[in-house]
């Protein structure tokens, strides 16, 4: 029955079948079964995270309350949803990103058992005011770890600097005045808005069997609402930067620098993932180990091993970060910005094109080492929307011509720079 | 009740030179293979040359001179990742360097094998050497990995949890060496020379006891001819160093002691040291292993259920126990206000734990998530190779299954007796200025 009811493709690098269905509440199922491991995964993603500001009749939430709702939802009726999994011996844990919200567990024994604890976890939401307080206090912990962090800090400043309305600006958690007021009707309204099944995304990967996976999707994903899967306005932001410069001072007895780099939103589909797919070549062949910024200033000795460039993106946005630990802010900032500006005045080599792609195909590779990373690229590939050959498709385009020209694009986007300071500086 | 299996063969070492061991495990699971060569080490005074050292062997070879030679060498082999470090077992350091790279799904498969053998050859055991002075292991890369070294330590001070941690073991441990950092400490790296890192690189390849590891889809057999080719060692002496003592144990002191530190931070860090002499082997490392985990191991400890779940003090609370060393950590962070509170709830749920009381449910989701870690280190290969060096350092049974047994048969009489083995030995304290909860 289940079985007609799959999508299956094989992934293009290793040939292991990646098998794709809708669950009868709407849900989307992705399964890659992996033979030969012992631990099996899963994961269900609601889309929606800390950039979704507003319910989805326009009504504004504070910040922080996606994590927020995030730590609740593990309570339940029956207690902590962590002591069934514990008691199974199994592994669970829950994240918020920009855009998204993701539970998960991983186990070796009873996996059916485990898949039905996290099909029914997002089911209800506790409404234990005791418990919500409990929480804020916990939470207020946890910003404050993060406080004292010194590359959180240098991150988060980055993105303020980079970027005026757009909310990937505010911090995932909130802060300690913006989850003051978070009560258990306004954790119920989100919980309804997006909690429900065609909002949802489920992966699993390991030695599971697909048919019981979407079987058990089919069961218990049900309900209660039957809304529509959330699907973003794209936020007003204009091309240039916020700030050019941002700065802190903090205990530590190093600085650090984020440089960013804003690009303009890329829109959806297949140009996002070659444009990302290059942005991301084009920093391996900048930054990465050997790279042509990174071994300049490794052999200057202006920076170490904690040098590195990433690229994050989403329909709305796109930025650069390239970032590094060393002695003294200023002069590393002008030396990389010197440094980056010889980089863009030779065309890259096919010699360094080849290189990358290989090193980016390895990287890709290795998901498949565990049943954990390969899941992560699945959900990446079922949140994006693309077909599941996208990426090492793009891979295999890149040209030294229009790596050049990427490389140029980037590297003349807006700017901003957000330095973390020793307070004794 | 929890049960676990064996999650792959021991393998058997075979000695491809004196003090020169090969282990090889065969494994359809990855798509990369990995060999590691581990070097046993005393963690002494020279812990800080061995780290320059390290850094020295990943920045170039005499085949691959320049930085971006051996970074291009490591992308041919479609992003092969190469780590050279250092790191602790008790009081023995091990210095490390691992290779992992694509064997399969890629146009290289054919000749992979040999390629990066001969490649992690090439680091360990033909390094760049100075122009003119073929004696002597590059200055330039000396310099600048000792620069490295020192800015490694000065930036621990931005991670508050672990500087606590290295402030905790270095009150605690004073006078050992697991006082030492893996990477020893800054005043000894300022000192290190390229002289000293040269003599210690050829007493390495010549006299130090080493371990080979290879986990890969290759044949045993043929493993072992390909790692004997490109990881021979012509110049070994006929008889070895032994491999240094990793375990030893000390009671508390008598007087608790309690360092306190003032930055401007917004969270008070805290951290607890207990330790006593429990023999590494046996019902009572078992007892202690069960103390930590019951304690602190997870969302299921004590420290995670009363001081987070149940009184909402902390984000993070957990504790482990140092099987090498007699040590049980307790770590946490905590809002500067509750700091006293916080200090008294780990020292009550210590008297707890150590008195004997196994919290059933604690105890429970303790040896299943043995039994789960057990079960999986076949999967993760980082994991399963730890689990093998440590059992072979310390002679412990290195099949897992036995090790679970000895787990499970923990009792609450064990537990107290552990407990009274064990007493508090140090607190730190980072806090803000002009608060003391």
């Amino acid at each position: 029955m289940t079985r007609a009811r799959w999508t299956i493709e094989p992934e293009p690098l290793t040939g292991r079948p990646v098998h794709r269905a809708t669950a009868r509440g709407g849900t989307e199922v992705w399964v890659l079964p992996m033979p030969g491991f012992a631990r099996s995964y899963a994961s269900l993603t609601a889309r929606y995270g800390s950039r979704d500001v507003t319910l989805p009749d326009g009504a504004p939430l504070p910040d922080g309350v996606a994590h927020f709702l995030e730590h609740r939802m593990f309570q339940t009726p029956e207690g902590d949803v962590f002591d069934l999994y514990a008691a199974r011996g199994a592994s669970a844990n829950a994240y918020t990103t920009f855009d998204h919200t993701c539970y998960l567990f991983h186990s070796t024994t009873r996996f059916e058992a485990n898949l039905d604890t996290l099909l029914t976890t997002l089911d209800a939401l506790e409404p234990d005011p005791e418990g919500i307080e409990r929480e804020r206090g916990i939470i207020a912990q946890e910003i404050a770890m993060y406080a004292d962090d010194a590359s959180w800090r240098g991150y988060f400043n980055l993105l303020e600097g980079l970027y005026r309305s757009h909310p990937v600006r505010r911090d995932i958690a909130g802060t300690a005045r913006s989850i003051a007021g978070i009560d258990a009707a306004l954790l119920g309204r989100i919980h309804a808005a997006y909690y429900h099944p065609r909002n949802l995304v489920l992966v699993a990967a390991g030695p599971v069997d697909p048919d019981l996976v979407l079987d058990r999707a089919d069961q218990l994903l049900t309900g209660p609402g039957r809304g529509r899967r959330n699907r973003r306005r794209r936020a007003s932001e204009p091309p240039e930067v916020c700030r050019g410069r941002r700065r802190v001072r903090l205990p530590v007895e190093r600085a650090s620098v984020y440089l960013g780099l804003k690009e303009r939103a890329p829109g959806g589909g297949r140009r996002r993932i070659e444009r990302q797919v290059a942005a991301v070549a084009v920093l391996e062949m900048l930054c990465g180990d050997g790279g042509r910024v990174q071994r300049a200033l490794y052999d200057e000795g202006v920076i170490d091993a904690g040098f590195y460039g990433t690229y994050e993106d989403d329909q709305d946005y796109a930025f650069a970060t390239i970032a590094a630990e060393v002695d003294r802010a200023q002069p590393f900032v002008r030396r990389l910005t010197q440094a980056l500006t010889a980089a863009a005045a030779t065309p890259f080599t096919a010699d360094e094109v080849e290189r990358t792609r290989r090193k980016l195909l390895g990287r890709h590779l290795r998901r498949f080492n565990a049943p954990v990373q390969a899941a992560d690229w699945l959900l990446d590939v079922a949140l994006d929307g693309n077909p599941i050959a996208a990426g090492v498709e793009a891979l295999a385009r890149l040209t030294p011509r229009a790596l050049t020209h990427r490389m140029r694009a980037l590297l003349s986007a807006p700017r901003s720079v957000s330095i973390v300071e020793p307070r004794s500086v | 009740m929890a049960t676990a299996t064996r999650p792959i063969p021991v393998p058997r070492p075979r000695v491809l030179a004196p003090g020169v061991r090969l282990f090889v495990v065969r494994t359809k699971r990855f798509a990369t293979s990995v060999c590691r060569i581990v070097v046993h080490r005393p963690l002494g005074p020279d812990a800080a040359t061995a780290a320059v050292l390290a850094k020295v062997l990943a920045s170039a070879t005499a085949r691959h001179p320049t930085r971006r030679a051996l970074a291009d060498a490591l992308a041919d082999l479609y992003g092969a990742t190469l780590h050279v470090g250092v790191g602790k077992l008790g009081d023995r350091q091990l210095f490390s360097a691992n290779l992992e790279w694509p064997t399969a799904h890629v146009t290289t498969a054919r000749t992979a094998l040999a390629q990066g053998l001969e490649l992690l050859g090439d680091v360990f055991t033909r390094p760049a050497r100075e122009p003119g002075t073929p004696a002597l292991l590059r200055r330039d890369l000396v310099a600048s990995e000792r620069t490295n070294l020192l800015r490694a330590h000065a930036a621990l001070k931005g991670d508050k949890a672990a500087w606590t941690l290295r402030q905790l073991i270095a009150t605690t441990c004073r006078g050992e060496p697991f006082a030492r950092d893996a990477r020893g400490r800054a005043a000894e790296a300022r000192a290190v020379t390229a002289e000293a890192v040269t003599a210690l690189h050829t007493e390495v390849i010549r006299r130090a006891p080493i371990d080979i590891w290879f986990v890969g889809d290759v044949a045993p057999a043929a493993a072992e001819r390909a790692v004997a080719r490109h990881l021979a060692w012509p110049e070994r002496v006929r008889r070895p160093m032994t491999a240094p003592k990793a375990v030893s144990m000390r009671p508390a002191r008598p007087r608790p002691r309690r360092r306190v530190f003032e930055d401007a931070v917004a969270q008070t860090r805290l951290a607890f040291a207990w330790r006593g002499i429990v023999p590494h082997r046996g019902p009572a490392a078992a007892a202690a292993l069960a103390l930590g985990g019951v304690l602190g191991g997870g969302a299921y400890g004590r420290l995670f259920k009363e001081l987070r779940e149940a009184q909402g003090l902390c984000y993070d609370a957990s504790a482990y126990y140092d099987r090498s060393k007699g040590l049980v950590v307790v770590e946490l962070g905590v809002d500067p206000g509750d700091e006293r509170r916080a200090a008294q709830g780990v020292r009550a749920l210590w008297r707890e734990v150590a008195s004997g009381h196994l919290d059933a449910h604690a105890h429970a989701a303790f040896l299943e998530e043995q039994a789960h870690r057990i079960r999986t280190l076949g999967d993760q290969r980082g994991a399963w190779l730890g689990w093998l060096q440590q059992a072979d350092a310390l002679g412990l049974d290195p099949d897992p299954q036995a090790r679970f047994e000895r787990l499970r048969r923990v009792t609450p009489a064990a537990l107290r007796g552990v407990g009274r083995r064990l007493g508090l030995d140090t607190t730190v304290v980072l806090r803000p200025p002009g608060t003391s909860g």
